[in-house]
């Protein structure tokens, strides 16, 4: 196989950890001479230093600027830093790029994403018609448009409650007044519309995957969060085995003939012992780095399932195995920061970062 | 999975436990498919307690172990 060219965004690994450094570990655990572009947003995203990060980081415009401009920027990186493949990892990315496989392809770059009807479909606020069609479990769960809805929302669901965007924010409200002001700062962050949902007690359970567009997947693992933190990250997680799990992964699976990473969130309800779905993540996770180090590396199955339309199977992992977040300082100068600063994505000057 | 020590994962709910050597003692001896009344004498013989309180806290046990689905 020839050089890996591949381009990853998410690179930020700090309180809110995104999945994109753990992405390019994996890669170089099977192809250790991969050409890995960071596509990043801002020059403060920790990834760009890492000792084992992206070759070289371009400046991307956030994908609000719309389909046409972040081609555009796409397509002047790949002139400067020619790559193959894109890995998009953040849920904004997707939802800008998902039924864009051929602009992308036209311009040389492939990356397999789910359709935008299936995104839609698979999205916090269209989930309970998906979960209904799975025979899955959802807590009550409502969409407001404003301020007044979600409030009138609330009153059927009652308080406390969760108040969700679009993308990202989830907060749990106690009283009208705080849903009020909660609301207000999510639209104003996020837009419309905003879910709102019934909290469910219970331990949390995330599976992380691989759909692979025909209702099967390339594999999946699932965890039980041990240590959540104060934004509901998991900052330490142990792989478990239920048959419930792997079952509600199938039937998801095979209900959206979803392709490409995706990542479940589940709720084991304490009142009945059954699985609530909170939310499905149309991406790998930031702990995907974590399966990788035991031998389920399903960043480099996906890009090898990607080129060659086959991969190495993903092994079942031992449950009892467990990760914890470790935070690190990395380390740079200040010319490698004003690099990237330098590089606003108007700009056609590349950062070698590499070390 | 049970470890020598008394720790034990339940690989379904990610839960884990830290068992006292009474207890450890106990579930080996279901593993090996002791009855409840041998379990008691087992017990009554290597730690002082009398066949009473030995009874009820082996109930007491075997109900803990029902509630987790472990038998």
């Amino acid at each position: 196989m020839k050089t890996i060219r591949i381009a990853i965004t998410g690179m930020h690994r700090g309180e809110n950890p995104q999945p994109g450094s753990s992405i390019v570990s994996a890669l170089r655990r099977r192809w250790p001479d991969a050409f890995v572009v960071g596509l990043v947003y801002d020059a403060y995203e920790s990834g760009i230093y890492a000792e084992d990060g992206p070759d070289v980081c371009h400046a991307m415009p956030y994908p609000t600027v719309g389909m046409p401009t972040y081609l555009a920027r796409l397509k002047e990186i790949r002139a400067l830093d020619s790559f193959d493949i894109l890995i998009p990892t953040l849920d904004a990315e997707i939802a800008l790029l998902a039924g864009a496989t051929g602009k992308l392809a036209a311009l040389g770059i492939r990356a397999l994403l789910p359709d935008e009807k299936t995104l839609v479909r698979c999205s916090k606020s269209k989930l309970p018609a998906l979960a209904e069609a799975c025979d899955i479990g959802v807590p009550a769960t409502a969409v407001a448009r404003d301020v007044s809805e979600a409030i009138e929302h609330a009153e059927e669901i009652g308080y406390p409650l969760f108040v969700k965007g679009q993308y990202y924010d989830a907060t749990c409200v106690a009283t009208p007044a705080v849903l009020a002001s909660v609301a207000a700062s999510i639209l104003a962050d996020w837009g419309p519309p905003l879910i709102l949902q019934e909290p469910v007690q219970g331990n949390e359970f995330n599976v992380l995957g691989i759909g692979d567009g025909n209702g099967g997947s390339l594999g999946h693992c699932a965890v039980r969060k041990m240590i959540i933190s104060d934004k509901g990250k998991g900052n330490g997680a142990v792989i478990v085995r239920d048959s419930r799990l792997d079952e509600i992964t199938k039937r998801v699976m095979a209900e959206t003939k979803w392709i490409g990473p995706f990542e479940l969130e589940f709720i084991r309800d304490r009142r009945d012992d059954d699985y609530r779905l909170i939310e499905i993540n149309p991406r790998f996770p930031a702990w995907v780095g974590f399966p990788a180090q035991l031998e389920a590396n399903f960043p480099a199955a996906w890009v090898e399932w990607m080129i060659t339309g086959s991969c190495d199977a993903l092994l079942a992992l031992r449950p009892g195995q467990f990760f914890l977040r470790h935070q690190i300082e990395v380390t740079g100068d200040m010319s490698e920061l004003s690099a990237v600063l330098g590089s606003s994505f108007e700009s056609t000057q590349p950062h070698s970062l590499a070390s | 999975m049970l470890n020598d020590r008394g720790f034990v994962f339940d690989p379904n709910t990610g839960e884990s436990y830290q068992l006292s050597p009474t207890g450890l003692a106990c579930l080996r001896g279901l593993q090996r498919g002791v009855s409840v009344d041998d379990l008691v004498s087992e017990v009554t013989t290597r730690w002082e307690v009398d066949t009473t309180a030995a009874r009820c806290d082996i109930d007491s046990f075997l109900w803990d172990l029902q509630q987790l689905s472990w038998l």
